[in-house]
């Protein structure tokens, strides 16, 4: 069976989110943490952007499993270029 | 019923919750970001205020830990002092630090670490004492949602400095 990580994964790669852009980490028990990246956040504020994602997983995921996301941050190529030193 | 429970963590030595643990403030400030955008959805806007600082207090608290892994929180929830001390604000592209700053800057004027004691209305007429200009319509709706684009801006920075800690 598939942990939580490997299906929001999988959801994040069906809906054109890059692999090399998902970093996601499994945290405390059975529970899915990390971050995406994609230029189609770019311009857009971090609400939408969370909402966005979160009705994709919505769409996808029972309640049981959607517990299990802690978060995903969401940021844009030039949000990671510009917050990395 | 109280001091039952008082005694008796007493009597057994209850241990209370450590800070000390840098990868746990981080995970914290992950969830607490997320929180406060169910709380606005929900339009519960004044403890999504208190909930999306709180996850800007862990994230600095993580990075406090990381830069100094023995040090004892005297801060006393003082964002100002915690954000010096993480040092995370500190970038070398002016641009985004100016950008980062003032989303710090927001978040530091609107949230107080006592919004966990207060109802909606008492965080209201918090905010109106700052004098708060130019919103038409719900003003907590307005300093909500601010504040938690504000935070999340800080929590991005948060994001991909701890990737680059991690990656080392």
């Amino acid at each position: 069976m598939a942990t939580v990580r490997e299906q929001v994964e999988k959801i994040l790669l069906e809906e054109g989110f890059s692999e090399k852009d998902i970093n996601l980490e499994d945290v405390d028990i059975n529970k899915v943490a990390g971050f995406v990246v994609s230029e189609r956040f770019s311009d857009m504020p971090d609400m939408d952007r969370q909402n966005f994602l979160w009705k994709i997983f919505e769409g996808k995921l029972d309640t049981e499993d959607l517990l299990k996301i802690v978060a995903i941050v969401t940021l844009s190529p030039d949000e990671v270029e510009a917050y990395t030193d | 019923m109280l001091c039952f429970g008082v005694a008796t963590s007493r009597k057994f030595g209850r241990k209370r919750f450590k800070r000390k643990n840098a990868p746990g403030h981080f995970q914290a400030a992950r969830s607490h970001i997320e929180e406060a955008r169910v709380l606005y959805k929900e339009t519960r806007y004044g403890y999504s205020i208190y909930t999306a600082g709180l996850a800007v207090e862990c994230l600095f608290d993580a990075f406090v830990l990381l830069n100094e892994p023995e040090h004892v929180f005297d801060e006393k929830h003082d964002l100002n002092k915690l954000m010096k001390r993480s040092k995370l604000l500190e970038l070398s592209k002016i641009e985004r630090k100016k950008k980062l700053t003032a989303a710090f800057n927001f978040v530091y004027t609107y949230w107080d670490n006592l919004y966990r004691f207060a109802s909606d209305g008492e965080i209201l007429s918090s905010i109106n004492k700052k004098k708060f200009k130019n919103v038409k319509g719900d003003l907590l709706k307005f300093v909500a949602r601010s504040v938690y684009e504000n935070a999340a801006e800080i929590i991005k920075r948060g994001e991909a400095k701890w990737q680059q800690y991690e990656s080392k």
